[in-house]
């Protein structure tokens, strides 16, 4: 290479040295204003809330809540299915990092769903969808049954009952020794993933009609109604079958047997904690306002505290921040080795469930049914 | 009245002295001004605070004055329903349908010890024991349809399952021999019927049929008996009390589409030998009744939302009501009936739930 072209190559890498360090600091300083805009807590006094349609709100909630949250779900059950079929052909080669990897694809497609479920509506209801992929507590036996059949296909997973297939099942898969590739556990876990696939590409979420008649306004009241019953019953589950039964389940246990016990949902994936933070998303979004501005019905959820400060029930609004903000500071230091952790999350949810059960369903009009008080 | 903070002390087992003018008794068969013995009644109940507890209550004092002194509290985790004897000491209680547990309460050591439901079925709030079986009305999650889980009744080991033949299972008696012209022992079951949904709680699915019926079953092999249901499908069997008689009385809610068609059904149906009737007289009282207890003459039925408690006869003749503010829980013993209300007077101290049992 001559003189000059030795020059030039090196001004060349110079130049393009000098780019990259520039870029890396734009991308730096981006990264520092995008964080310091998140962590800005929002400001509602500068914030004029709109009169939200009930249409609105349902419409919101079913487009840019559950749909969106179907949609990620979708996209990581297909990784899953892709990392499955990967682990399964490894041909008896399958290396320990590669259990890992499709572990950990397990549990994003898995936080992904408790996120989508965690207030369960629309088709989720129709299909009784948590029954079908997400039913416990898991039988063994029928499982076992399943694995011997080796089924294929949408038609013969249909014929295998809920308690054999869905996450229970591949979760249990997932952590037994002799799930290597080549077997039939492999490829029956393939079939269960496939088939979870398959139900959540099955959910259609519809959106409803605007009020233009009488029977219109009482289906919208029905809509609203059976929603915010959903939000209250996504507190309850969080709070009382997710953190605070096993806790107590575990304290009964410790009691009896002398020792303490520490059985907790999904503790084998150590996804116990997330668990919990995916669900508590899956509600707080549906909640709070979060972003810096007034949010948009046709781009954006609307989610209970703006509808309420678009009703003008300032007061409502305002306890309803606080009460899931308590929620939110109590979730983010939850640890299953520090139970007094969880009761603090319990509590907070309880004091929100409360809230919501009284005050702003007497707000909004409407009556509790989750929950109802008659005697039975 | 101040409820004394120590209800909720760690050891979850006291004696507590404040008086709670809360109940009254009904002295039969007229509102006479008796004096009522003594008496000790297992009881559940929310705290102001929300807070769910079931304890012993003793009652004193004359007639509509009668009092009650809580002697024993235990915190539950949720709401309960249905009391049960279980042998000597021993009572079970079970939590409020859609339940997760049930808890072996000792009244005399204050010592407990809970089971827990696993998830594929609910408890539906009541119990029964025939010999060294202990008998749960349960929902099965998946189908959605009734089950009577069959445990063991001193270790709680879950022997059989079976199917009711109907929705929402909720009380259940053990009757003699003889009994609605069967031949054995048996227990009938009061299909509630309600529609629910497992992600919707305790959610009503109004546009749904219901499926409310009375089965009598083998209590060693769930065979079916019999099976009764009524004309109008909207009215849920739930609650009974079985007469010396042989005469089964039954508790219902209404659960119709409208206030006005809610008001004017009847919540008290007979079952005997001739069938399952309606009783016309025990309509207008906003469509529920709470719970039941048989007496000399007839029946008593605690009618919540109206206020009020009423006095059938064998027949379904109403011998008399009265006004009792949140009608709720009854207990009866010959002529005595006591029914648990809140006194106006006092400001919700304590709520009382549907059932007690006198001890």
């Amino acid at each position: 290479m001559n003189p000059q072209h030795q020059h030039e190559l090196k001004t060349g890498l110079l130049r393009g040295l000098v780019w990259v360090v520039l870029a890396f600091v734009l991308l730096v300083v981006l990264n520092f204003a995008n964080s310091a805009v998140a962590a800005k807590p929002v400001d509602r006094s500068t914030m004029l809330f709109p009169y939200y349609e009930v249409a609105e709100v349902l419409n919101s909630v079913a487009i840019h809540h559950h749909n969106k949250d179907t949609a990620v779900l979708r996209d990581q059950l297909e990784a899953l299915s892709v990392a499955t079929a990967q682990y399964c052909k490894t041909g008896g080669k399958a290396q320990p990092a590669n259990m890992q990897q499709l572990q950990g694809q397990y549990a994003k497609a898995y936080l992904a769903w408790l996120e989508l479920s965690a207030v369960v509506m629309g088709p989720m209801l129709d299909n009784n969808t948590v029954r079908q992929i997400d039913f416990r507590p898991l039988r063994l036996n029928l499982l076992e049954r399943a694995i011997k059949k080796q089924p294929q296909g949408a038609q013969a997973m249909a014929l295998i009952g809920s308690p054999a297939k869905g996450f229970p099942a591949l979760e249990y898969l997932l952590t037994q020794n002799d799930f290597k590739s080549g077997t039939p556990q492999c490829n029956y876990a393939h079939e269960v993933v496939l088939d979870i696939a398959r139900t959540v590409a099955g959910l259609r979420w519809q959106t409803s009609a605007t009020q233009a008649n009488q029977d219109d306004a009482q289906a919208l009241g029905a809509g609203m109604q059976l929603y915010f019953n959903q939000l209250v019953g996504a507190t309850h589950n969080l709070a009382w079958e997710r953190m605070e039964k096993p806790l107590l389940k575990n304290k009964d246990e410790a009691r009896a047997n002398m020792a303490p016990a520490g059985h907790w949902p999904f503790s084998e994936f150590h996804l116990t904690e997330k668990a919990w933070a995916a669900q508590w998303q899956g509600i707080e979004h549906l909640l709070m306002v979060t972003g810096q501005t007034v949010p948009q019905a046709n781009t954006q959820v609307i989610p209970l505290e703006a509808y309420l400060r678009g009703l003008g029930k300032i007061e409502l609004a305002d306890t309803l921040v606080k009460y899931s903000s308590a929620v939110a500071v109590a979730m983010r230091s939850n640890d299953i080795t520090k139970p007094a952790s969880v009761e603090q999350s319990v509590k907070a949810l309880k004091v929100l469930k409360g809230f919501l059960e009284s005050e702003v369903a007497k707000g909004l009009k409407v009556s509790i049914q989750f929950s109802s008080s008659d005697g039975d | 009245m101040v409820i004394d903070p120590v209800l909720n002390s760690r050891r979850q087992f006291l004696v507590q002295s404040s008086a709670l003018a809360l109940s009254m008794a009904l002295p039969l068969p007229a509102e006479l001004a008796t004096h009522t013995r003594q008496a000790r009644l297992l009881a559940a109940w929310q705290l102001p605070n929300g807070a769910y507890q079931v304890g012993v209550l003793n009652a004193a004092g004359p007639g509509a004055a009668l009092s009650y002194t809580v002697t024993t509290a235990v915190d539950l985790p949720t709401r309960p329903h249905g009391l049960m004897h279980l042998q000597g000491d021993e009572y079970l209680v079970i939590a409020r349908r859609p339940g997760d547990w049930f808890l072996r309460l000792n009244i005399r050591s204050g010592e407990t010890s809970r089971v827990w439901q696993e998830e594929d079925r609910h408890l539906n709030g009541h119990s029964a024991v025939y010999g060294d079986w202990l008998y749960t009305t349960e929902t099965d999650v998946l189908g959605g349809t009734g089950a009577l889980a069959v445990r063991n009744r001193h270790t709680f080991e879950l022997l059989d399952v079976w199917p009711t033949l109907g929705k929402d299972p909720h009380e259940m008696l053990v009757l003699p021999k003889g009994g609605l012209g069967i031949d054995e022992p048996f227990l009938l079951v009061a299909n509630g019927g309600i529609p629910t949904h497992a992600d919707m709680g305790r959610t009503q699915l109004n546009q749904l049929p219901m499926d409310s019926s009375l089965v009598a079953l083998h209590p060693r092999t769930g065979k079916v008996f019999n099976q009764w249901a009524l004309s109008d499908t909207r009215l849920s069997l739930r609650h009974m009390a079985a007469h010396t008689s042989g005469v089964v009385g039954i508790a219902m809610q209404a659960h119709h589409s409208t206030a006005a068609l809610r008001d004017a059904a009847p919540v008290l149906a007979l079952l005997d030998e001739n069938g399952l009737r309606t009783v016309n007289e025990s309509a207008g009282v906003k469509g529920y009744a709470g719970d039941i207890v048989a007496t000399p003459q007839g029946f008593v039925i605690s009618c919540t939302k109206n206020n009020s408690a009423g006095h059938f006869d064998m027949q379904g003749n109403l011998l008399h009501s009265r006004a009792a503010n949140a009608a709720c829980a009854l207990a009866a013993e010959g002529e005595q009936v006591w029914l648990g209300s809140l006194a106006v007077e006092f400001s919700r101290p304590l709520e009382l739930d549907n059932h007690w049992l006198l001890i």
